[in-house]
């Protein structure tokens, strides 16, 4: 026995609505959701991290420090989003990454000779459509060199703040422990 | 060759589509730095406080590629060196700090139709932040 045969045209029509409207929705989600931004923020970086190669103020008349580059720096902000689907079900996932001023801190940080110079920023954007799975990637891609300047060692301190130990210890007053017979 | 007759046209559906920007700013002689601080000329870091702050500067730029991104129907570098000289000698700023880029793609529409049509333009929209600040420089001479 055919059951398709039973069911009404306005049955069918019903069931394949529905159906459509649940394929339909992932790719609704990411018409209004897709497409998002990224932002390379490196707002909580106290350390000069310049697109230039010059990370000094002009004062005019005293000349700055010159740099030399002893490492390189690179990072990445970067959003992914990747949408599935095997007929019955379809999955969405996201990924996020940014790495941009924990890389920047772990190469300059707490060294405050150095600073991250000729940062270039690479935005790109790319979108698959592969019938079955629709994947869009937006990043921003940073790449720049780690400079250095040689720490001025202070020459004018005075002579007593040098603690000499030994003689700390030469006149210290001896303890002499006494037991109450 | 059914197979072939078969593959093809859903070959034909599958495609990328994107386009990509790379920001530079070489040839600027003040501190352009995507943080608040910078050095003054001893070496010091020295963080620009708000009331430093002399203008606000926001740029933006698209950048179109087609034929599945190997084709860019503009430049895909961009210096921003220019732009940012002529902003520090139309005001009293010394340094160009708090840089913050913001990229975003083709809206879902474009991509899909690029990426089965790949005669269809798409894009990546670039846009840039950052205040031009006046911090007061120490005589060390």
């Amino acid at each position: 026995m055919n059951l398709k045969s039973n069911k009404s045209p306005r049955l069918v029509q019903g069931w394949g609505l529905k159906r459509l409207s649940r394929c339909a929705a992932p790719l609704l989600l990411i018409v209004f959701c897709g497409c998002d931004s990224v932002t390379y923020d490196m707002h909580q970086m106290h350390q000069p991290v310049v697109i230039n190669g010059n990370p000094f103020l002009d004062s005019g008349n005293a000349a700055a420090p010159t740099l030399t580059k002893v490492d390189r720096y690179a990072a990445e902000v970067n959003e992914a989003q990747v949408t599935a689907s095997n007929g019955n079900a379809t999955t969405t996932q996201i990924n996020r990454k940014n790495n941009a001023q924990v890389a920047a801190f772990a190469k300059i940080g707490g060294q405050s000779n150095r600073a991250i110079l000729n940062v270039t920023l690479d935005a790109d954007f790319m979108a698959v459509n592969a019938l079955m799975v629709l994947g869009s990637e937006i990043s921003i891609k940073a790449n720049g060199d780690v400079g250095e300047f040689p720490v001025a060692v202070p020459t004018n301190i005075p002579p007593a703040a040098v603690i000499n130990t030994s003689a700390a210890i030469t006149n210290a007053v001896p303890v002499v422990l006494k037991k109450d017979s | 060759m059914k197979k072939i007759i078969f593959i093809l046209p859903l070959a034909w559906l599958c495609g990328c589509a994107g386009s990509r920007c790379q920001i530079s700013a070489r040839s600027v002689h003040q501190p352009v730095s995507c943080t608040p601080c910078v050095f003054d000329a001893a070496g010091q870091i020295r963080e620009a406080k708000p009331n430093e702050i002399v203008q606000h500067i926001k740029l933006s730029r698209t950048s179109w590629s087609m034929f599945w991104r190997g084709v860019p129907l503009s430049s895909t570098n961009w210096d921003i060196s220019e732009e940012l000289n002529n902003q520090l000698k139309a005001t009293p700023g010394n340094a160009v700090v708090n840089v913050k880029v913001k990229a975003s793609g083709s809206d879902f529409l474009d991509w899909y139709l690029a990426a089965l049509l790949p005669i269809i333009p798409s894009y990546v929209n670039v846009s840039l932040d950052a205040d031009i600040v006046r911090i007061p420089v120490p005589n060390h001479g």
